[in-house]
């Protein structure tokens, strides 16, 4: 490994970075998106018509069900069948965003949940509407709750991109092994690449428990 | 002049268990009624149905001459709509166990949220009715506090400032007391006492027997859904009838 | 949807096969992982010097790589300092040293909230008899890590599926190789994700079954 000098280093890393920045692109558009469909689902699922809460169960049950990578390549070969023409980080993206939206619906539903009911009832006795309960006395009492839940789900989205590398997005994984097999070196470079992946995560996930526990001082 | 509360043959079923078995009575207006008895005698429901929190499976409930009862059409039961739940009992408010109140609010906000978005008031009109009977429990000066920093009896008393800002005709009370330390009982009784000489029509569920004895005007016993025998407080509690009164105050009395 | 029902009878022995290769390796890579997880969780437990803050990076850096970077990590370097395996043992290999690290973590919370209940009971009964407490302690983690346990189960066997990309003939390998030959793509792979689900389902329904009777 002595023979490794820093241009060599310097050439790799010209080489993985821009796969660190669509590892972030995928990250962003899918974390943006996974809320939405979280709050949209864990609405279905609280519905009071059952054919709704079905809808929402089955949709759930599913995508925690089953690996990520399936889904990917079920999301790339159905959707140009039916003439959806999108690439594959376009793809790979939008699939990770429904695939955290299942943990963020469970994490909305037992938030909202361990809600005592008497606060619906205080609320009703007031004369308050079920929106105006849901928004302004459910919602703020859930937040802290499933904020770090909401946190950690976007770490391991960030963490799971690199199953697009599978479906060849550019992103990190794929250059990293693109490289390894082009330099016959795969021990630096996949270390190298490791070491990157943990240096996205874990600070991130140190904010996150920190703000876990800002946020349980508060609700005390 | 109708009573201000009629209930008229009421049950109440929770899968197979009836919690009110065939109950009626009345309540006059100004009157204080206190009811006694065992967890599980149905008080607690009965109140929960006073104020439309449960609905009940037969009978009626009146509230200053309008009713609300389910009716049976056909096969099917037809229970009342909420927004008409909501209008006969509006007259109510209700005080609970354990306080409901918002952890995320002020008291100030807790107190203002049922006027000014339950009963579409304007802000500082709200403001200035919030203040008036946030001062009236005498918490004026924890008004910018929030519940987790209030003691129990401080809670308690914000909940009952909370239900009167909505101006109820009929005050309903379930255990106040009863999740309370012993020395911050007596902050809460003494608003209940100003609010019972101030004539409010009040229906409590207590344990505390001297309390019932000075300020109700009947107390009625429950035990099983039925009622069992009701009094005034100085014949019920010294002189009880029944087998199953004298067996519960007997209960009570030796804690 | 591009669906052919005979082509799908063509290829499900393939996949079943394929089916058959991914539990196997799912069980086989769970046990090794518990047995490593024990080891790490027990080392770290105890607190032994060197090892203990070496475990303690360890587990942190599982927890925070991809499992899919890992496979391919184990793939690409294991050969070059002498580790040859074949594709299915590699595979258990990587599913264990990954997976250990998160059942260490479960054991290390478990041992955490058990042994505050039992020294509160204990200051109560005052038992000071260590043997006791051991026989007491010891399977009480176990109870107390099942749901999570079964939770890790469902995630390796989730992941299983990347092992495909290593040269292990499981069910995603069989899924990838049928659509390879018969460039009909979508049948393989909606078939293999229907087969994981319908593994799955039934586990996590046991799992919350098994959470409520407990808690």
């Amino acid at each position: 490994m002595n023979d490794m000098s820093m241009e060599t280093l310097r050439l790799w890393m010209s080489y993985l970075l821009p796969g660190i920045s669509e590892t972030l692109r995928a990250t962003l558009v899918a974390g943006c998106l996974f809320p939405i469909l979280g709050i949209f689902v864990c609405y279905l699922r609280l519905s009071g018509r059952a054919l709704l809460r079905a809808a929402g169960t089955a949709y759930v049950e599913f995508l925690r069900g089953t690996p990520l990578v399936g889904q990917l390549f079920l999301a790339y070969y159905v959707l140009p069948f039916w003439g959806i023409k999108l690439s594959a980080p376009i793809v790979g993206a939008i699939t990770l965003a429904f695939n955290s939206s299942a943990y963020a619906a469970e994490a909305f539903r037992a938030g909202i949940e361990s809600i005592p009911r008497e606060q619906w009832e205080a609320g009703r006795i007031l004369n308050l509407s079920r929106a105006f309960i849901f928004l302004r006395i459910i919602l703020p009492q859930a937040v802290p709750i499933f904020l770090p839940v909401m946190g950690n789900e976007l770490l391991t989205l960030l963490r799971a991109t690199a199953a697009l590398s599978l479906l060849g997005v550019r992103e990190l994984l794929f250059r990293a092994r693109d490289l390894s097999s082009a330099t016959y070196q795969p021990f630096p470079i996949m270390t190298i690449v490791l070491l990157l992946y943990f240096l996205m995560s874990y600070p991130a996930s140190e904010f996150v428990r920190y703000i876990e526990r800002r946020v349980k001082y508060l609700s005390a | 002049m109708p009573p201000m509360i009629r209930v008229v043959n009421a049950v109440k079923r929770f899968g197979h268990l009836v919690v009110l078995d065939h109950l009626s009575m009345e309540v006059a207006r100004s009157e204080k009624l206190v009811l006694i008895g065992a967890s599980g005698s149905g008080k607690s429901t009965l109140l929960r149905c006073l104020i439309g929190l449960e609905i009940l499976d037969e009978g009626s409930i009146e509230i200053e001459g309008e009713i609300l009862k389910a009716e049976q059409v056909g096969s099917r039961l037809i229970t009342p709509s909420p927004a008409e739940i909501r209008r006969v009992c509006s007259k109510l408010g209700m005080v609970f166990q354990h306080f409901n109140l918002f952890p995320h609010m002020t008291v100030l906000e807790n107190v203002m949220v049922g006027p000014r978005h339950g009963k579409g008031m304007a802000k500082y009109k709200a403001e200035v009715l919030a203040r008036k009977y946030i001062e009236k429990v005498g918490l004026l000066d924890k008004i910018d506090t929030r519940p987790p920093q209030l003691s129990g009896g401080q809670r308690q008393r914000v909940a009952i400032a909370r239900a009167l800002a909505m101006e109820p005709d009929i005050m309903l009370f379930d255990e106040v007391t009863s999740a309370l330390d012993i020395e911050l009982i007596g902050e809460v009784l003494k608003v209940m006492r100003e609010l019972a000489e101030e004539g409010m029509t009040m229906v409590i569920v207590t344990h505390e027997m001297h309390f019932a004895e000075d300020v109700a005007d009947r107390v009625v016993f429950l035990d099983k859904g039925k009622i069992i025998e009701e009094a005034p407080p100085r014949v019920m509690f010294r002189t009880p009838r029944e087998p199953e009164t004298q067996r519960f105050l007997r209960s009570v009395l030796e804690r | 949807m591009p669906f052919s029902f005979d082509y799908v009878i063509e290829i499900l022995p393939s996949l079943l096969e394929g089916t058959l290769v991914t539990i196997r390796i799912t069980i086989l890579g769970m046990l090794f992982a518990n047995l490593w997880g024990i080891v790490v969780a027990v080392i770290r437990w105890i607190g032994l010097k060197g090892l203990t803050s070496f475990l303690n990076m360890y587990v942190t850096l599982m927890r925070n790589i991809p499992f899919v970077a890992f496979a391919f990590y184990g793939y690409y370097t294991l050969p070059s300092i002498g580790v040859t395996l074949e594709p299915f043992g590699l595979g258990i290999l990587i599913l264990a040293l990954y997976y250990g690290a998160f059942i260490a973590e479960i054991y290390r919370g478990s041992m955490k909230s058990v042994e505050k209940d039992q020294l509160e009971a204990a200051e109560i009964l005052n038992l000071s008899r260590w043997k006791t407490m051991r026989v007491v302690i010891l399977p009480q983690i176990f109870i107390v890590s099942l749901p999570s346990l079964i939770n890790c189960l469902i995630s390796t066997f989730k992941d299983s599926a990347y092992l495909g990309w290593i040269t292990v003939r499981e069910l995603m390998w069989h899924a990838k190789n049928e659509g390879a030959l018969s460039f009909r793509m979508f049948e393989p792979f909606f078939m293999a994700t229907l087969i994981y689900f319908v593994i799955s389902y039934p586990v996590a329904l046991l799992g919350r079954a098994i959470e409520k009777r407990y808690s």
